[in-house]
């Protein structure tokens, strides 16, 4: 049980290092220790579930091991900054006033066609676009554009626009959710009105129906029924 | 910091816990070898009956200890040692001398085997 524990202790902590040093690419979008959580969890439940032969205690001890251990390292790492660095790297600033810094690039071991595919995934073509592309520490890229460039917004326009806030739904799959509409204002009685100018007689014929904070009612009917 | 000393706290009472098993362990493997060494010499001296009391008693005592076993060893381990024990008491009451040492030797390599793997050494670690 005791070499169970330091196994695991020291299999976690090569883990991070080696996640660390394979650098921001390769974590996709979870921190160092919390991909290895993810990586070591299940392997350890599955062996003395699937090997009666063994132990429950053999899978227990790492894996609250584990679950402590990442715990005090993601404690650790919002008190410290010196952790975090350690643990987590810094943002690498890879893009400058439209100009690619090949040397931070590199660094990173980022291709330029992999940038280009990842601000393209940001909807940016034109590099000279981009003021800032930040590869974060969770491995995803952020791109700041030159005002010039960014899109237009209404505010910048002068112009008044209705905010419709958050829609809540009021019917999901012929079910009724009676709180939603009481919280938008609404009764059953506006309910039955609105359903029946949209064409149908009952609740169950609605696949889903939405409220926003204006009153703007978005209804899908149920296809069989339509 | 409450989240910190909790989780340090579990993993010292994992560590407590693992070392405790350890020298659980040691205890039980040493008090088994002794008895088994012990039975083989009175074997090996002609004195049977000793020899059988004293083997049924180590198979008693592992015998007590099942559940215990069951939860910190691997299964097939801790059944080796009692198909092992059994049939060297087996034996012993049928006073076959030769096979009885040579399954009471393999006994003790097996709880030798069963200790060691608890101990905490560098080998067992790496």
């Amino acid at each position: 049980m005791l070499i169970a524990l330091l196994r695991t202790v020291i299999l976690y902590l090569l883990l991070i290092v080696g996640l660390r040093l394979m650098g921001k690419k390769q974590v996709g979008e979870l921190e160092p220790a919390e991909l290895v959580m993810a990586m070591l969890m299940s392997d350890l439940a599955a062996v003395p579930m699937q090997d009666f032969g063994i132990p429950l205690l053999y899978g227990v001890v790492p894996i609250i091991t584990l679950l402590c251990l990442t715990m005090m390292l993601s404690v650790l790492t919002v008190r410290s900054l010196k952790l975090r660095l350690l643990l987590c790297g810094r943002p690498s600033i890879v893009v400058e006033r439209g100009q690619i810094l090949q040397k931070e690039l590199s660094k990173t071991r980022m291709s330029p066609d992999e940038l280009m595919e990842e601000l393209r995934l940001l909807g940016i073509t034109d590099l000279a676009s981009v003021k800032y592309a930040i590869l974060e520490t969770s491995g995803r890229l952020s791109a700041v554009l030159y005002t010039a460039r960014q899109p237009l917004t209404p505010e910048q326009m002068h112009l008044d626009t209705p905010e419709p806030g958050l829609p809540l739904t009021i019917i999901d799959n012929g079910e009724i959710y009676p709180d939603n509409l009481r919280r938008r204002g609404l009764n059953r009685t506006w309910l039955d009105k609105t359903l029946r100018e949209h064409g149908v007689r009952s609740a169950r014929q609605v696949f889903l129906m939405t409220v926003d904070e204006l009153g703007g009612v978005y209804f899908c009917q149920k296809e069989e029924q339509a | 910091m409450r989240r910190i000393w909790i989780c340090a706290a579990l993993l010292a009472a994992l560590g407590g816990l693992g070392w405790w098993n350890q020298r659980q362990m040691e205890g039980i493997c040493g008090e088994l070898t002794q008895s088994l060494t012990l039975a083989n010499a009175q074997a090996e001296a002609g004195d049977w009956t000793q020899a059988e009391k004293n083997t049924a008693l180590a198979l008693e005592r592992w015998e007590s200890c099942k559940g215990y076993l069951t939860a910190v060893q691997r299964h097939d381990y801790a059944d080796e040692i009692t198909a092992g024990l059994r049939e060297a008491l087996m034996l012993l009451r049928w006073g076959e001398g030769a096979e009885y040492a040579d399954v009471n030797q393999r006994t003790l390599a097996a709880l030798e085997k069963l200790g060691e793997a608890e101990r905490l050494t560098w080998g067992n670690l790496l």
